[in-house]
């Protein structure tokens, strides 16, 4: 008994010792962030934070209804962490930030570089870094936090899940997360891309009640294009039908749709996997990058008179669209070299695994000089798996 | 009846218990003295050691061929009026053999053999043992002129039947359970085994209440070390009275201030019969159904007789189960408080966001919440078990009403809260032995104050002091933990698994016994072959 009571006494001072950063709060205590924006002004910068107003989401409770079930806190500081603690002169309560879900960078701050927030992103403990990243075209990250949204009635949340399905099943953005981002900007060999966010409509009416008291909605949040870094500055946009490119190069496809033409129409294609392998060699002292790629596609829409019960007809099919991805993936690695002269796909990463002792001479100029002056080849092969639930196009009689 | 109850057992200890206790048992000079020759001071000198108690009966008699006069005494109520009538009054009366020719002393060795048709009978010579006989439900004959008497066993009177188990249920399963009577219980389990090697030692133990307790091993299998050690805590008890077994398991138990049980105790003649034939020893005590297994282990009370009787796989996951329940019920609302308010970034964020919107307005902390509500519960539980049938419903209605939903409407509650209580409590209920449901539930508030201080953090502190106190206990001499700390690979077959019947040919090493082989391997190969046969 005695030696138990010594031992109980050892482990309570342990205890009192040993206690990290614990802190008891109450879950009605702290206010739950679940988005932050962060822009540029005069002052430095601009952090708006997205918090839940519990009481109007809860399922149950109808008495608070009709009041915002998001509040949108928005203030300034020379840094990022002084305008967040600043928050508590205007919120009742602590910001809680472990349950983000969605960072808007606005483009201006992006193109100052994402360096200097990031730092305090991975520094605070209280953040996760399983959150996304995206970056407001032609306006504020404020504006975008301050759109009233339907369906999803957290506007993160419409945010977060769009991001979801879209790269999903349409595949023109990508989940970028904290710690992707910040290998990308600390590794020379890969630039960072970011998925952009666009308002569209009037994000004036779309920050009042009223946006939400109509069918035709008057503001949309809408995931359009992707922002294209440099040294973790944004320099250049890609439209949407690069950002596809990009993510067939990338392998990130999980599945989407793309048109060939077919005679006086389109064919659609349904994309159900894509394996894309990217390697990058020295050739006779120059670097040489290759993206080969494997396609599986279902037959998805047919508007012109193709009979899909012929070998031959597949075939067909099946070289179209090789040689339009290869086309399409050419002109977006030119353009990458060229115009953006930013290895966003990663060739210096894979250079650096293929022969590190080159990469070691060329990697502090890797994308001025190197990338740009890189030979590129491109084979795509496709194949076509299924043709769906009917035969040939109802005009084509059997 | 006493002296010829121990000549059945083989206890030398039981000698020198019993010149104790009747030795205590006197209190005045008057017990220790010897009948008389003439019947009237015999039967003055009774009645007045008994204070003139209302329930002495006598009946007087007269052995008219003999002119003898004599006397039956007894206890109303601890006797059996038909059998008293029929083998012991009409005998005497009817029976024209007896006859003083030969002196009193020959009459009444007669009357013993020959006259008196109760199943057993004795001769005493002192009152304080007539008296003990008495009070244990036999008749006392005296002659005039005799300084001995006869006793005649006539125990009987209203004893409850044999019923349904009342806390041990099982759907598959003998139904029978102990009663009250220790004879009864004796005998249940002998129907069970049927082997001359179920032996038994009896003590008498309470100064006062003299109650019969009898020790039931398997000789054989048993060990003996382990015998030797539960007959001397039994030995050594020294206490006025036992009315239930708790009384015996509370002064042989090695730890008292544990909250765990380190002897378990059941109302199934087939678990008190299993428990024989794995080794272990069953103590009966007189007047209670509940009889005590010693010694008992953790996992022990995670076994329920059923898991034999069910198939193996489906016994296999329900113990699982089990531990899952123990778990929750210990664990449950400590882990919502600490998660709650400590680690809010271990709940998904819509769930997160639920829990926050419920604890909008709520106006006490998340552990003084846990705390109202478990300690309701508990309230609620004690009344239930304290009131009838009847009106234990009409509570756990308002409970239901007050605690449930009223409370939730009225904003004093969570939601989450009610349902994490209500969860835990239920998974109380599952444990098989109410006593390792009493441990978790005494633990689980000792857990949620370390969680409210500490987090999980917290939790995880308490948890390593719970083990390493599991780990230190002991029933009678074995380790509590036995089969996972000290590890035995044999017992595995029936800790958190349960093998089939013909896999667990060896009883469980973690109890000391004398045959290891439960069932040898020609029965096995029978077995297999048979399998062979059928396919």
């Amino acid at each position: 008994m005695n030696r138990l009571t010594r031992c109980f006494l050892c482990l309570i001072i342990a205890a009192l010792l040993l206690t990290g950063c614990w802190n008891r709060r109450e879950l009605n205590e702290i206010a739950i962030a679940l988005g932050v924006g962060i822009d540029k002004n005069d002052e430095g910068y601009k952090i708006s934070v997205q918090v839940v107003n519990p009481g109007a989401v809860a399922p149950q409770q109808n008495a608070s209804a009709n009041t915002a079930p998001v509040i949108t806190y928005t203030l300034s500081g020379a840094t990022i962490f002084e305008a967040m603690r600043r928050i508590t002169t205007i919120s009742p309560r602590k910001i809680y930030l472990s349950h983000i879900r969605i960072i808007v960078v606005g483009e201006e701050a992006a193109r100052e570089g994402l360096h200097t927030f990031v730092d305090l992103l991975s520094r605070d403990h209280e953040l996760r870094t399983d959150f996304y990243l995206l970056v407001s075209r032609d306006m504020t990250a404020e504006k975008i936090l301050k759109v009233i949204t339907l369906l999803e009635r957290i506007p993160v949340n419409k945010m977060y899940a769009s991001l979801l399905s879209s790269s999903a099943a349409w595949a023109s953005t990508q989940k970028v997360t904290l710690d992707q981002l910040i290998q990308d900007i600390s590794s020379k060999g890969k630039s960072s891309v970011l998925p952009g966010i666009n308002i569209v409509g009037n994000p004036k009416i779309g920050a009042t009640q009223e946006n939400v008291q109509r069918l035709d909605l008057h503001a949309l949040l809408q995931l359009e294009d992707m922002a294209v870094f440099k040294d973790g500055k944004l320099t250049a946009w890609m439209n949407e039908a690069e950002s596809k490119v990009f993510n067939f190069i990338t392998g990130n496809v999980k599945s989407t749709v793309n048109n060939i033409p077919c005679k006086e129409g389109n064919l659609a294609l349904e994309v159900l996997t894509n394996k894309s392998k990217l390697t990058a060699d020295v050739r006779h002292g120059r670097p040489e990058g290759k993206v080969k790629m494997e396609l599986d596609v279902n037959i998805g829409e047919i508007q012109c008179e193709i009979d899909v019960t012929q070998e031959a007809d597949i075939r067909r099919i099946e070289s179209e669209a090789e040689d339009m991805l290869e086309r399409e993936i050419a002109s977006l690695l030119e353009k990458a070299q060229q115009q953006f002269r930013s290895d966003i796909f990663g060739f210096g990463m894979a250079l650096h695994r293929s022969s590190p002792e080159y990469w070691r001479r060329v990697k502090a100029d890797w994308h001025q000089e190197h990338f740009p002056a890189m030979k590129t080849a491109v084979e795509v092969k496709v194949s076509v798996r299924g043709i769906g639930s009917i035969t040939n196009p109802l005009s084509i009689p059997d | 009846m006493r002296r010829s109850r121990k000549q059945q057992h083989q206890s030398p200890s039981s000698n020198h218990t019993d010149t104790r206790s009747n030795a205590a048992s006197v209190q005045d000079g008057q017990g220790e003295a010897s009948l008389s020759r003439e019947l009237e001071p015999s039967i003055t000198a009774i009645q007045q050691l008994m204070g003139n108690s209302a329930d002495l009966k006598i009946r007087r008699f007269h052995i008219s061929e003999a002119h003898v006069l004599g006397a039956v005494l007894y206890v109303d109520g601890l006797i059996d009026k038909q059998i008293l009538t029929t083998h012991i009054i009409e005998p005497l009366l009817d029976k024209q053999e007896l006859s003083i020719d030969q002196g009193i002393d020959a009459l009444l060795h007669e009357a013993q053999y020959n006259a008196l048709t109760a199943s057993h009978t004795s001769t005493v010579t002192s009152i304080k043992d007539a008296i003990i006989a008495l009070l244990s439900g036999q008749a006392f004959i005296m002659f005039d002129g005799c300084s001995q008497g006869v006793l005649a066993d006539t125990r009987g009177g209203k004893e409850r039947e044999v019923t349904e188990p009342a806390t041990q249920t099982v759907l598959r399963g003998p139904r029978d359970s102990f009663t009250e009577s220790i004879c009864t219980n004796t005998a249940l389990i002998r129907r069970k085994i049927k082997d001359a090697n179920l032996w038994s030692r009896a003590w008498v133990i309470g100064d006062v209440t003299k109650t019969n307790v009898i020790l039931m091993h398997m000789n054989g299998i048993a060990d003996n070390q382990l015998l030797d050690e539960v007959s001397r805590r039994l030995d050594h008890i020294q206490i006025d009275g036992i009315l239930e077994s708790g009384y015996i398991e509370e002064l042989i138990e090695g730890r008292t201030f544990t909250p765990f049980p380190t002897i378990q105790n059941t109302d199934r003649p087939d678990a008190a019969a299993a428990a024989l034939l794995e080794g272990r020893m069953v103590i009966l005590i007189d007047g209670t159904p509940f009889v005590l297994i010693v010694p008992a282990l953790f996992v022990q009370f995670f076994q329920a007789s059923e898991d034999y009787y069910q198939r193996w796989d489906i016994s296999t996951l329900i113990r699982l189960l089990r531990f899952l329940a123990f778990t929750i019920a210990m664990l449950g609302p400590s882990v919502y408080i600490a998660v709650t308010t400590f680690h809010h970034e271990l709940i998904p964020t819509p769930l997160l966001i639920s829990l926050a919107a419920q604890r909008e307005g709520v106006p006490v902390p998340a552990f003084i919440e846990a705390l109202i509500m478990e300690t309701m519960f508990e309230v609620l539980r004690e009344a239930g078990v304290r009131m009838g049938r009847a009106i234990g419903t009409s509570i756990s209605i308002v409970g239901t009403l007050v605690i449930g939903q009223a409370a939730v409407e009225a904003g004093l509650v969570t939601a989450g809260m009610v349902i994490v209580v209500s969860a835990t409590a239920i998974a109380n209920f599952v444990a098989p032995s109410f006593n390792m449901g009493i441990s978790t539930r005494i633990l689980r508030f000792a857990l949620m104050g370390l969680a409210a201080s500490f987090g999980l953090y917290g939790i995880t502190l308490g948890i390593i002091l719970i083990t390493l106190h599991l780990c230190n206990l002991r029933s009678f001499g074995i380790p509590f933990m036995s089969a996972l700390a000290p590890y035995q690979g044999q017992d595995q077959q029936d800790v958190f698994l349960r093998l089939p019947r013909w896999l667990m040919l060896k009883r469980p090493q973690s109890i000391p016994n004398r045959n290891h082989v439960r069932e040898d391997k020609q029965t096995l190969s029978e077995h297999v072959k048979g399998q062979g046969d059928s396919t």
